[in-house]
Parts: structure tokens; C-alpha cells; sequence
């Protein structure tokens, strides 16, 4: 979940309250607010330094091992159990990163609260805390690029030919909400886009069925998602200002910008992908890298078990973004896996091309209302790097219907040709709608079906969640209910106790998560107790000893006479 | 990875490359092109080539390096080629060469590398080929009489064959080219015609002797046959495309070689002469009196020990010769075409059975060599008849079709744009009886139909060459082969549905290097606003793929619609 997403849900006061926070000092004095500050790596970098010990370890397991994931407080205690910080610690820890928001907290059932860290801010603490420092492969090291199914005609492409296909062939649901089958298979038929990279995606865009094609459901979904299209009673509504806005930006920046969406939204959604999506974003395009240095990074960061799942991630999110047309796989000399990213570079706008036999071509850099005109008045021939239209006596007439009259058609095809315009192809195109007038069919009508309840609101059918507004700073009293039976003197100062009244204190201890301060020979310790244990008429503590400089703890079994002096460590709320 | 927007070519990963005509460098990228690519079409600015298999494997039998290929396309390429064009182009490059037929003593060798899916492919599929079992080293003796379908087989496998068991010498035929024709008209090879011998013999060594020339229509390749045939000087078979193509061969035998009439046989409708030198057509090769039976003629393969076989018009090659071809491996074999595109998907016979392509020589070079007459084309719209008006409009689509077609208004218009010319040879093309009848009675000139005896055909051609008859009108039957070189002026009132072939056949027929004022004109004439306007485009499509194009003129007040009022393409 993104941030946006997140703070759109709480009131705009929490937000300038939050930069008050004493974490955000810095971006402060920068003049910026909490919502800025989150963007930047380097404020981020210096709130870390404000944080308590435990929440910086507790944020860097959340990075970890729940990335973008939602989690629960058990989830987090089990997989801190083995760490340097008892479970008290932890809960200060994390309500800690909740009152500055750092990580939120969001209702998920009765009673029932998860926790999760924003996307966005996920990538920077992310590099934060594991800096992915992966080296481009020299130049000296010449990488064989592999083929592979893949869109050849941008991402943005694909989209305007859905959405093509949708005005020709309709809008309308079947009485079980669907589209009907022919218009799927039409929409199917028309895709370069592999099966395998939009397969298992989520769908963020609210769409409410799940019997389509994964790709036709995909591309749909993203339409909803970027509002050019959303869910009515019967069908979906085209909001075509909105779609004619998206037409108006240059090819290169929609495909941009559509990476952009699909890297940060659709593919690092998924926990395990988001690792190495925080990476890729982060990574110059044209420049080859080795697979094998990023599953690494990947096996470290996000905590795998095994590294061959580090891999899968890796792999799964790399063929998919292959797939899409935006990377290229191949292997060095050698045999070592490479990828690079490929980027839509901004180009000069060229012109329709109109060849003597009528064909129209249009190629990467042609502006997207051009191509929309051609979708609407032609058909495709061929679409690869150049596609390829041709304008027939039936695609004149759906035109037509479409409310292009001939005229308005051939003005527009000489302007987006730059003006030249094959005096023939005029004359043929008039011939046939003269042929074809002669049933006189309004012009108006389907445009006027068209753009009905043309609005361009974007539609999130997806319900808002439940956020919770950050809490205050962790209090003792909050953190620990039982303190008042516990007897000041036990977290005081170091003393020495009877073993019945040490083994009371630990036991106290393990209830309440706390760890304990040992002197062991006049070495200081802290000793988070897991459980007393009976044996042969004595007892022993078992638990971790947390070692110097937040080292890996130490498993022990102590006896009372292990130690000479005790107190209970408490939390130290700032 | 960076776009080079200077640089002409877009290479796509199906191997499909549009050419930009206006960027710096398009005319060395198409030149670069045309060794290793297919031109598709050519119709204005941008032209498609497409890279398959076979054209790099044409490009790497003409001398051309693989290497030379890859970097040649990455050069002109505005994005960066494809990794799936690079994979393929890699392997096609491989692949060529690796398997060779060999002869050792009497034994037919297949020799080379071999990778495991083809070594199971031999020993599972192709195995009746060998003499012997397919064992995993080769190389493999092979059943000589199955020389031509292992190759096909294993082309169609993806694994071109190098055939080099050389060939029979055939018949010997001793015989030279003329330097001046029967007429005392000088006569030497034009340079390119030369070039193309050359490289179809190669020096007479195992590596030239089969392959396809492809050279435009009217670039001379009957004289490339023949000069062929003088430079091997044995007998040959020469397959054509009809009876009149078959007097033109032996007209240019007689007229260009030292050959006499009694060396020359004639094997077409009654005429069966087997001669050191013998011209038949396809038809009749494929003739044969039930479907169940064999084709009788083809016995004329054997009837001879040829050492040449002429396949003219090689696009046109019918499945059965083909079949026959196979097992004629042992003789040289030479293709002659304008185009190697077949409709029906023979390209790899034609290269595992004929041979690679030798030389090819687009129709625009040539004409800008002056090899070919400098063509203007004109598309002239003229109004329906009013007579005609209803019954056009009350008609179903077929027969608006012929109406507009064969509209009484486009005689007139015929006969005015013929004055224009003066007393330059023309000849006028149509596709209906009536319509041509019509205009030989306006013209007052004679009409070839194929109801014509051919003796009456040979005569009126030969009166037209002469310059006794200034003006001819012809149907279809002149499409094809037909060689009326002095013919200026063609007037087309009619043509088919829509075929693409038969208007670039039709203005094949004026395209002949005229001896001083070197240019041709062409006017198809087109009912204005009917149906008829949408045909005469479709046939108008294989030219201006040529890179041609037409001007749009409208009858009767001439108002040029062209945007440019020029008639030349803009293709280089």
C-alpha cells in the first residue's frame, strides 16, 4: 500500500502533527513537511539515527522479513524470538515507529490490527538498512542477449489497443457481469503480452470479476485503476476525458510513467518481489548487472531461508518485466546471468506516414492520439516496433458510426501526417463513403453512446481501509500494565536476592517480556529469560544473553548462583 | 541501446525492416539490404524487407559474410537489433555450410557437422535416404537418385545443404554468341547480364552451376540464358511460360547464337522436337490425358543428356516439374524470374531444388542504369457513361464492376491520349472481348485475342517490331513474355479483379531500352467514382511497391490530383 493511499485515509492535522515529532528534526529544519520528509533517503537516514535502539532493530526487521507486507504483533514476536530484544522491547519498539509514522497500523477484523510499512518508504529504508550496492557489469564484459516473448510495442500500446477494441466491440456486461466471450477473445487475440508476466498480478483496480484471461484482467484492471474506465450497472462507463488526457502526453512519458506504476504497485505488491523491485527502481536503465550479485543481495535482505527462494523472486520478477518489455535477460561469456533495464527515451514526435498504397504507418515515437485515430478509422495490419494500418470500406463505415464522417477523417489524417495527404487515398476513401452513404446512417450516434457518462473521476472500487491515526509515544504504563505490582526496587538498582526472589523477578520477567541487567562477576549482562526450568530439585533460567554491540545473543541455562546482582530492565520511553 | 533517429532502418524481432528513403544513409543501407534481405515492397518513402532463413542463406551462397550481415544491420539500425534477430541470424549464419554433399568416387557423401535434433532427424525420418544406416559419425553415403529430397528434407529441417557432388557435363554443344544479330545489329551482354553469367557459373567450378537469377522484366533474361547456355556449351532444356514465350527463346537463340534452326527443337502444343537445344513450356510438360496417370512428357528430361536445364519464369515452376527436378540434381540448373515470391510457399524448393539465389537486380536499378525505359504512369478518371449511370446503380457489385469497366466513354479517352504520342508503337490492353473489339474497330488497328492462331499473333508481332503496324490491341494473352521491345505506349481500358502481377506484367511489355528517346508512358484508364477506382489501386499495388508511382489525372478537363504532378516515385 502506498502512502498516498495510506494518509488519504487519516485526517490532514495528523500529518503537521507528525512532523512535530522530535524523529523528524531534520526534515524540519528543512522546511519540509512529514509527507516530504518521507520521500527523501537522507531525512530518512537521519530519523533512523533518532530512533531508539529497538525501533531501529524492529524496523529493520520489518524490512526484512514483511517488506510491504501487513503482519501482527505475533508475527513479529516470533520472528524476533531468537534476538537481541525481549518482547516488551519489541512492542516499544514498534509502537514507537507507529507514533512517528514510520510504520502504520490499520484495523483488519474485530479486535484485530496489522501492521504494515508504506511501499514507498518501504524502497528507502529498504536501501537504509541493506544499500544494494550491486555493480553495473564492465564494459569488457560483453553480455549475449537472450530472445524472449515480450511486448515489442510498448506496454501503452497494448492499453490503446484494449481500449480500441472495447469502443468497437462494446462496453456491455452479459447478465453475469462479464464481458462477452468474443469480446474477450478479441481482446485476447490482439495482445503481444505474455501470459506468464501478467499471470497471479494483483488486481488494485477494483475489478470485480475473476473469470477473465489473466491478461485481459490485468489490462483491464489497470484501466480502472488509472480511470479510464470504471464498473456501472450494466457495464463498464468510458470516461473518455480522462482517456483523452492520458492521449495527450507524449508515447515515451506513458510508458514511463506505466513502468513506473507496474514496478512500484503490481509487482512489488507482492512480498517477495518487492526486494528485488526496490532495487531495480533504484538501477540505471541500458546498464547489465548479474543476476547472481542481485539474488544475493536479495537472500540477504529479505531474510530467505534458502537462497534458491531468493532466486525464484528474482527471476519471477525479472521474466515478468521482460515480459513487459522493459528488460532484457542474457549471460556473459562465461554463463553468468545478466539483466539491464531498457527505458522509453523522450523522442521527437514523428508524423504518420501514408505510402502510396494507403498504407498508414505510425512507429514508437508517434504521438498516441495519432495511433487512437488510426484504432478508430483502420485496421491494423501488423503492430512490432512500426505498426501498421490500412484503411478498408468496413473500417470506414465503423468509423463512420463512430461519428468520423470522411471529411472530418481525411483532415485529420493530413494533419497527422503533417499535411500531405496522397490525393488517391483521399479519392478512394471519399468513393467509399459515398458508396456507403447512400444508407445514411447518423454519424452522431455512437460517439454521443460513446461519451455518455463521460466523467473523468478516477474510480478506486476498492474499499478504504481502516488506518489508525499514529499513537502516541509508547508509555511505560502503556507498554507494561503490570508495573504497578512489580516492586520499584527491582528495577531500581543492581541488587543481590534470595534465589526464591530472584527466580520470583525472572519469572516476573518472562511474564512481562522483560529482559533483566545481570552482574556476573562484575560484568554487566542482560539476559532475556525465557523460562525457568525445574531440575532435580533446583531451577535454572534459560534464555538469550544480548552481547556486546547488538552482536548475535548468546543461548544460555544459568543457575542463581550464575550471577550476584539483579535489577528488571525497563523500556526508557522518550 | 540509445534510438540513432539518423539511422534509416527499423529492424523488428520477426525480422521484418522498414526503410526510411528520406534519412542519410538509405541508399547504402538498401544496398546493404538487398544482399541478405527480401524486398517486400517499396510503395514510397518507406519499403519493407523482411530476413528469413532463406534470404540469408541466398546472401551467404552469394559471397556474402555472415559477420558482415550482423554489423551491416546494426550500422543502419535506428534502435538496437533485437536479441531474437540476433539469436536467429547467429544460428541461420551457422547453419549454412556446415552440411555438404561430397562425392567421393561413385559414392554421394553427406558430410559436416551435425547437431543431435538433426542426427536423430536423419536416423529416424530420413534414413530411407542413405544407403546405409545413419550411424552417430558421419559422413553418410547417400542414395544418389535421393540427392534433390535430401536437401529439400533437410531445408525444410532448418539445415541448408551445400551441394557440392558437382555435375554431369551433359551433351557437348558447341556453339558461340553472335556478336552482331541477324538484323547486323551489334550485340554485346550489358554489364549486369555479364555479372549475373558469371556468378551462376562460376567459372564452371562445383560451387556455381544451379541457382536463380532474379532480374526485373524487361532487364534481358533470355539473353542471360543463352549466354549461359554459350558458356557451358552443352545441351540444355529450357522450360517456359507459354507457346509465345517459346518463339521469342528461339527467335534469340537464332538471332544471338551460332545455333541453326536444325539445333533448336520446339516441344509445345503439336510440335515435338527433341534437339540439342529444345524449348517447351510447362503446360505441356504437365499435360497428361486423366489425373490418375503420369505426366507422358516428362519424359523429355531424359530424352537427352542435358547438361542445362533453363527453368524460365522459376515463380511459375508447377509442383509436378518440381517433383521431377528432384531427381535432376546431377544437372546444372539455372532459374530465371522477376520475383521470387511464390503465392504458393515454394520458395524453399525452389532453393533446395533449383539453387540459391545468384544475383538479383531491382527494378529501379536498372532502370536508373537506363537498362529500362524511364515509365510514367498515369491512372486517367473518367465519368460513367450517362447512359450507363442507372444500370450502374441498379447493379450487384460484380457486375457495377464490369460496367464501370467497360464504359463507352473510355474509347474516346483512349484515342486522345494515343494522338499524344504520335507515331510512337502502342498498344492497347484490355480484359473484355467486346470492349477490345470496340476499340480495334475505333483504332482501325488489328486485335490479338487468345481466339488469334498463333501464326496470325507471330505475324502481327513481328509486322509491329518492323514498325508496319503502329498500333496493337491485345488481351491478356500479352501479359506474359511476350517481347514487343520498340512498344512506347500502353492504354490499358481494363483489367482483371484486382491482380497485382498482371498491370506490372502488362508495363513489362513497354519497359524495353528504347534506342532514342528512352521512355514509356502508361495510362490505365478507370471509370471515375465506381468501384472500378478501388480494383485499379489493387493493381496498381505491385508497382508502386516497385517504388513507382501513379499520376491521378480526371477526365476531361485533366486536373492533375497528384500532390506533386511528377510520375516518378520517390523510392530510391
Amino acid at each position: 500500500m502506498k502512502l498516498s493511499e495510506i494518509t488519504a485515509c487519516i485526517p490532514p492535522h495528523v500529518m503537521d502533527q507528525l512532523i512535530e515529532d522530535p524523529v523528524w528534526n531534520g526534515a524540519r529544519r528543512q522546511g519540509m513537511t512529514w509527507l516530504q520528509a518521507q520521500t527523501q533517503a537522507e531525512v530518512l537516514a537521519t530519523a533512523r539515527a533518532e530512533l531508539p535502539l529497538e525501533a531501529q532493530d524492529v524496523l529493520k526487521l520489518i524490512v526484512s522479513r514483511f517488506g510491504v507486507g501487513r503482519f501482527g504483533l505475533e508475527q513479529l514476536m516470533r520472528e524476533a524470538s531468537s534476538g537481541l530484544w525481549s518482547g516488551t522491547e519489541l512492542r516499544y519498539g514498534l509502537e514507537f515507529l507507529h507514533s512517528c509514522g514510520i510504520v502504520w497500523c490499520m484495523k483488519i477484523g474485530w479486535g484485530e490490527q496489522a501492521y504494515l510499512l508504506p511501499e514507498d518508504t518501504f524502497r528507502l529504508w529498504l536501501r537504509e538498512f541493506y544499500p544494494a550496492d550491486l555493480e553495473p557489469l564492465p564494459a569488457s564484459d560483453p553480455v549475449k542477449r537472450l530472445p524472449a516473448e515480450r511486448i515489442e510495442g510498448g506496454l501503452c500500446c497494448e492499453l490503446l489497443h484494449t481500449m480500441a477494441a472495447l469502443v468497437r466491440l462494446g462496453f456491455s456486461w452479459t447478465r453475469s457481469r462479464t464481458l462477452p466471450k468474443r469480446v474477450l477473445q478479441r481482446l485476447e487475440s490482439q495482445l503481444q503480452l505474455p501470459e506468464a508476466a501478467a499471470r497471479g498480478l494483483p488486481l488494485l483496480g477494483g475489478l470485480s470479476t475473476d473469470s477473465y484471461p489473466p491478461r485481459v484482467a490485468w489490462l483491464l484492471d489497470l484501466s480502472l485503476m488509472q480511470g479510464w474506465l470504471s464498473e456501472g450497472e450494466e457495464g463498464y462507463i468510458f470516461h473518455e476525458q480522462c482517456w483523452q488526457a492520458w492521449l495527450d502526453q507524449a508515447p515515451h512519458a506513458c510508458e514511463a510513467a506505466l513502468a513506473d506504476l507496474v514496478l512500484s504497485d503490481y509487482l512489488a505488491a507482492e512480498d517477495g518481489r518487492s526486494y528485488p523491485a526496490a532495487v531495480l527502481a533504484e538501477q540505471p536503465a541500458g546498464v547489465w548487472f548479474l543476476t547472481q550479485e542481485l539474488e544475493e543481495w536479495v537472500y540477504k535482505a529479505a531474510g530467505y531461508q534458502a537462497r534458491h527462494q531468493a532466486a525464484s523472486s528474482c527471476q519471477d520478477l525479472l521474466d515478468r518485466l521482460t515480459g513487459l518489455g522493459w528488460m532484457e535477460q542474457g549471460h556473459t561469456v562465461d554463463g553468468r546471468g545478466a539483466y539491464r533495464l531498457l527505458h522509453a527515451q523522450a523522442r521527437p514526435a514523428e508524423p504518420l506516414r501514408i505510402q502510396l498504397s494507403g498504407e498508414l504507418i505510425v512507429t514508437r515515437e508517434t504521438p498516441l492520439q495519432v495511433r487512437w485515430l488510426l484504432e478508430m478509422s483502420a485496421d491494423r495490419v501488423s503492430h512490432d516496433l512500426f505498426t501498421q494500418y490500412k484503411v478498408t470500406s468496413d473500417s470506414l463505415i465503423g468509423a463512420y458510426r463512430r461519428g468520423l464522417t470522411v471529411d472530418t477523417l481525411l483532415a485529420d489524417l493530413r494533419e497527422a501526417a503533417g499535411g500531405m495527404l496522397e490525393p488517391a487515398f483521399a479519392e478512394l476513401l471519399q468513393q467509399w463513403a459515398s458508396d456507403w452513404l447512400v444508407e445514411k446512417e447518423s454519424p452522431q450516434l455512437d460517439r454521443a453512446r460513446a461519451s455518455q457518462n463521460s466523467h473523468s473521476d478516477r474510480n478506486r472500487a476498492a474499499a478504504s481501509p481502516d488506518f489508525l491515526e499514529p499513537c502516541d509515544k509508547p508509555s511505560l504504563s502503556r507498554l507494561l500494565p503490570e508495573l504497578p505490582r512489580l516492586p520499584i526496587a527491582w528495577s531500581a538498582a543492581m541488587r543481590s536476592y534470595h534465589p526464591s526472589t530472584a527466580r520470583e523477578m525472572i519469572e516476573a520477567a518472562v511474564h512481562c517480556q522483560l529482559p533483566l541487567q545481570l552482574n556476573r562477576q562484575a560484568e554487566l549482562t542482560v539476559l532475556i529469560p525465557d523460562e525457568v526450568q525445574e531440575l532435580d530439585g533446583a531451577w535454572m533460567v534459560s534464555g538469550r544473553v544480548r552481547g556486546a554491540g547488538r552482536s548475535e545473543p548468546e543461548h544460555v541455562q544459568l543457575p542463581p548462583d550464575a550471577w550476584q546482582e539483579m535489577k528488571l530492565l525497563l523500556p526508557d520511553p522518550r | 541501446m540509445d534510438i540513432q533517429d539518423h539511422r534509416p532502418l527499423i529492424v523488428q524481432a520477426d525480422g521484418t525492416v522498414l526503410l526510411d528513403t528520406r534519412l542519410p544513409g538509405a541508399e547504402e543501407a538498401a544496398h546493404a539490404l538487398a544482399a541478405f534481405a527480401e524486398l517486400i515492397k517499396r510503395p514510397g518513402e518507406l519499403h519493407t524487407y523482411r530476413i528469413t532463413p532463406l534470404s540469408v542463406w541466398n546472401a551467404l551462397s552469394a559471397g556474402q559474410e555472415g559477420g558482415q550481415i550482423m554489423e551491416r544491420l546494426a550500422t543502419f539500425s535506428k534502435y538496437e537489433l533485437p536479441a531474437a534477430v540476433e539469436t536467429d541470424l547467429q544460428a541461420w549464419i551457422n547453419r549454412y555450410g556446415k552440411l555438404q554433399l561430397v562425392r567421393d568416387g561413385e559414392q554421394l557423401l553427406l558430410a559436416g557437422e551435425t547437431d543431435e535434433p538433426l542426427r536423430q532427424a536423419l536416423q529416424d525420418s530420413l534414413g530411407s535416404l542413405f544407403k546405409s544406416a545413419v550411424t552417430e559419425q558421419g559422413p553418410w553415403v547417400v542414395d544418389g537418385a535421393q540427392r534433390g529430397r535430401l536437401k529439400q528434407e533437410l531445408l525444410r529441417l532448418g539445415y541448408p545443404v551445400l551441394d557440392q557432388a558437382g555435375y554431369h557435363a551433359g551433351e557437348s554443344l558447341p556453339l558461340e554468341l553472335r556478336k552482331h544479330g541477324l538484323s547486323g545489329m551489334e550485340f554485346t551482354l550489358r554489364d549486369y547480364q555479364k555479372q549475373a553469367v558469371e556468378l551462376f557459373v562460376q567459372d564452371g567450378s562445383i560451387q556455381g552451376g544451379s541457382g536463380v537469377l532474379v532480374l526485373p522484366c524487361g532487364a534481358g533474361k533470355t539473353i542471360v540464358g543463352i549466354a549461359a547456355l554459350a558458356r557451358l556449351e552443352c545441351a540444355t532444356l529450357i522450360l517456359t511460360s507459354n507457346a509465345t514465350s517459346v518463339s521469342q527463346w528461339q527467335r534469340e537463340l537464332l538471332d544471338k547464337t551460332t545455333l541453326g534452326e536444325q539445333d533448336i527443337g520446339l516441344y509445345v502444343g503439336r510440335e515435338r522436337q527433341v534437339r540439342p537445344v529444345t524449348v517447351a513450356t510447362y503446360q505441356m510438360m504437365t499435360h497428361r490425358t486423366s489425373g490418375k496417370t503420369d505426366y507422358p512428357h516428362m519424359r523429355l528430361f531424359r530424352e537427352r543428356d542435358w547438361g542445362l536445364i533453363i527453368y524460365d519464369e522459376v515463380h511459375l515452376l508447377p509442383a509436378p516439374v518440381f517433383r521431377l527436378t528432384a531427381g535432376l540434381q546431377a544437372t546444372r540448373r539455372l532459374g530465371l524470374t522477376a520475383t521470387l515470391v511464390r503465392e504458393d510457399g515454394c520458395a524453399e524448393d525452389v532453393f533446395s531444388l533449383i539453387g540459391p539465389k545468384r544475383y538479383e537486380l531491382p527494378w529501379r536499378t536498372l532502370e536508373a542504369r537506363g537498362a529500362l525505359a524511364e515509365l510514367s504512369c498515369c491512372e486517367v478518371r473518367v465519368p460513367l457513361c450517362t447512359s450507363q449511370d442507372t444500370t450502374y446503380r441498379q447493379a450487384g457489385a460484380r457486375e457495377r464492376l464490369r460496367i464501370a469497366s467497360e464504359n463507352p466513354a473510355k474509347l474516346a479517352v483512349m484515342e486522345q491520349l494515343l494522338g499524344r504520342h504520335g507515331d510512337k508503337p502502342k498498344l492497347v490492353i484490355g480484359q473484355y472481348l467486346d470492349q477490345l473489339s470496340a476499340a480495334a474497330e475505333r483504332l482501325r488497328a488489328p486485335l490479338i485475342t487468345g481466339k488469334t492462331p498463333n501464326e496470325e499473333r507471330e505475324r502481327l508481332f513481328a509486322a509491329f517490331k518492323r514498325g508496319e503496324v503502329r498500333t496493337l490491341i491485345v488481351s491478356k494473352v500479352a501479359n506474359f513474355a511476350v517481347d514487343l521491345p520498340d512498344a512506347a505506349v500502353a492504354v490499358q481500358i481494363s483489367g482483371s479483379f484486382g491482380s497485382r502481377q498482371e498491370e506490372a506484367q502488362r508495363i513489362g511489355r513497354i519497359l524495353r531500352p528504347k534506342r532514342e528517346d528512352n521512355r514509356a508512358w502508361f495510362y490505365s484508364i478507370v471509370t471515375a467514382d465506381t468501384k472500378e477506382t478501388e480494383f485499379a489501386l489493387r493493381r496498381q499495388l505491385f508497382m508502386i511497391e516497385q517504388g513507382y508511382r501513379y499520376q491521378l489525372k480526371r477526365w476531361p478537363d485533366e486536373r492533375a490530383l497528384s500532390a506533386s504532378g511528377t510520375s516518378r516515385g520517390t523510392g530510391s
